[in-house]
């Protein structure tokens, strides 16, 4: 097992100490009653717009949860320990910076995100068992990773440049408050006739994209599923850049 | 007839090393060496660059100009070396949740090192009892000896430290320049920085004083003792005068003062001899190294 591997393996276990997963598996627990009470009937044969309805309700708190852990990784696992000296410790030994980065980000970030992928479907299928419309779940895995990746990338760049945990996680929850107020702000004017400022919005979160395009606010905006797919895309190339961009920064430019 | 050619390289090679932090110029232009299998001492007071001189050579800053190589290579590029080079920073810290002995375990296996190796260090260094608690319940003091057992794990040819001994107690200390010792005679190049100049002059081979930013001097710390300080022989005797004249030198406190560079042993005993003076006592008085700093350092 390479240098890299033996990181990877101690900052999961850093990242998913107790009680950190045994308080997750808690409140993945409770998602489901959520659903079940706002529920309508699951069990009929879903359209596009139904099932990507349905998954919003079912998966939204599983998605909230796993940002929350998300948030925390970055912020703690990645500045906290460029604030501490920690990272300055693993770079004793034979681990390139990219591989250090990489390490923190699959713990921090991609982990959570399969778990959000991975877990909650017990209860999607639970509560609808002839659900089998896969083009919107993977549809709607997209457009989270997308609003993920936005965050996980803006809150490492600023974890890199101020090295501070508290720094990167008010940048991480500004933009993830901001881009949420901005949406409704921009809903209000679309909903007027002009839509620039609510596609705009839409690269940091393109969930309302789809939410006005399958008609769930009402048929008052419409978007087509070519606009939609082209600012989903477009959203997930911001995120990837920006992560891209924090691993260019980090191994060129950060001087711990 | 044969010749030896010694071929060896520095082990650290830094020429022309500047670093600029926006306006402020921490190091101009600073040169030194440091050849193998040797201790070498950087001191100098605080805002000296001696951090920023280690930084470089960890691979943790890029110098502005110039360039080094350690063990021929270049530490900001290069991150295979870290497994025959240790560092061991002045303020380590390691993942506070993470327990010593699993770390360890970790450690020693990312450097290619059986585990067994790790544990050697830790009971050197007293650390075995802390090895079940994580490291967010172990002291500034337990936290360096564990950085020190985990450098040393790697049996590494150069350790480049700062301020390693800063948070231990003097038994620490003690362990920690027996540790030295023991390794420089297997044959390991130490590069350390500390403000501690009385254990530097115990274990250091030459000193690199820094100031300003600029390199003062490099020597063998035995020649820089004498160069600078002019070392002198104290000589406790019945007839100190007649002593003195024979010898050229001079009663200082009622012993015979003469220097280093024009008596030695042998020449005493012969002069006391020849003026029938009976030698009690000689001393050896030289700057220490916390004298000669202070002197070169005063100098700017």
């Amino acid at each position: 097992m390479s240098a890299f591997w033996r990181f990877l393996k101690i900052t999961v276990q850093e990242d998913f100490r107790s009680p950190v997963a045994e308080l997750f598996a808690f409140l993945m627990a409770l998602a489901p009653l959520t659903l079940y009470v706002s529920g309508p009937d699951y069990s009929s044969s879903f359209t596009d717009a139904q099932a990507f309805s349905y998954l919003s309700s079912a998966l939204g708190l599983s998605a909230f949860l796993f940002l929350i852990l998300i948030f925390k990784n970055v912020s703690f696992g990645l500045g906290s320990d460029l604030e501490k000296g920690v990272t300055a410790s693993f770079l004793t030994f034979p681990l390139s910076r990219g591989k250090y980065l990489a390490a923190k980000l699959i713990s921090g970030a991609l982990l959570p995100f399969l778990m959000f992928m991975v877990f909650p479907l017990p209860v999607v299928f639970a509560f609808a068992p002839r659900f089998g419309n896969l083009g919107a779940l993977f549809l709607y895995w997209g457009i989270v990773a997308c609003g993920y990746l936005i965050i996980i990338g803006l809150m490492t760049l600023v974890a890199l440049a101020t090295k501070r945990g508290a720094t990167s996680l008010i940048a991480g929850l500004a933009l993830y408050f901001a881009s949420e107020f901005a949406s409704a702000f921009a809903l209000f004017f679309a909903l007027r006739g002009n839509k620039t400022a609510f596609y705009a919005v839409s690269l940091l979160n393109p969930s309302e994209l789809w939410v006005s395009h399958y008609k769930m606010l009402g048929a008052s905006l419409t978007v087509s599923s070519s606009v939609a797919y082209a600012l989903t895309l477009a959203s997930g190339i911001i995120g990837v850049a920006l992560v891209l961009a924090a691993f260019l920064v980090f191994e060129r430019v950060v001087q711990l | 007839m044969a010749i030896t050619v010694s071929l060896s390289l520095p082990t650290i090679e830094a020429k022309g090393l500047t670093k600029r932090y926006g306006r402020f110029l921490a190091l101009k232009g600073v040169n030194f060496e440091v050849p193998e299998g040797k201790v070498v001492a950087l001191v100098g007071p605080n805002g000296a660059g001696k951090t920023t001189t280690l930084k470089i050579l960890s691979g943790f800053l890029k110098p502005t100009e110039g360039s080094v190589r350690v063990l021929g290579k270049d530490p900001w590029r290069c991150h295979e070396l870290k497994k025959d080079v240790a560092f061991i920073l002045d303020k380590p810290n390691f993942p506070p949740h993470v327990k010593v002995a699993d770390f360890l375990r970790e450690a020693a296996l990312m450097v290619g090192k059986d585990e067994a190796n790790g544990w050697k260090y830790l009971k050197m260094l007293d650390l075995q009892q802390y090895a079940e608690r994580s490291f967010g319940k172990l002291s500034a003091g337990n936290m360096q000896k564990f950085a020190i057992a985990v450098a040393m794990l790697r049996e590494p040819k150069l350790v480049i430290a700062d301020e390693p001994s800063s948070n231990l107690d003097p038994g620490a200390r003690a362990q920690f320049y027996d540790l030295v010792l023991e390794a420089k005679r297997n044959g390991t190049t130490f590069f350390i920085s500390s403000h501690v100049l009385a254990e530097m002059e115990k274990v250091a081979d030459e000193v690199i004083i820094m100031s300003e930013g600029e390199v003062k001097v490099q020597a063998p710390l035995s020649q820089l003792a004498s160069s600078l300080s002019g070392s002198e022989f104290r000589v406790t005797t019945d007839k100190p005068e007649a002593l003195a004249m024979a010898l050229g030198g001079k009663v200082v406190d009622g012993k015979v003062a003469v220097e280093e560079t024009k008596a030695d042993l042998a020449l005493i005993e012969a002069a006391a001899k020849k003026v029938g003076a009976r030698v009690v006592a000689v001393e050896r008085t030289g700057s220490s190294l916390d004298e000669i700093f202070k002197k070169l350092v005063s100098e700017d």
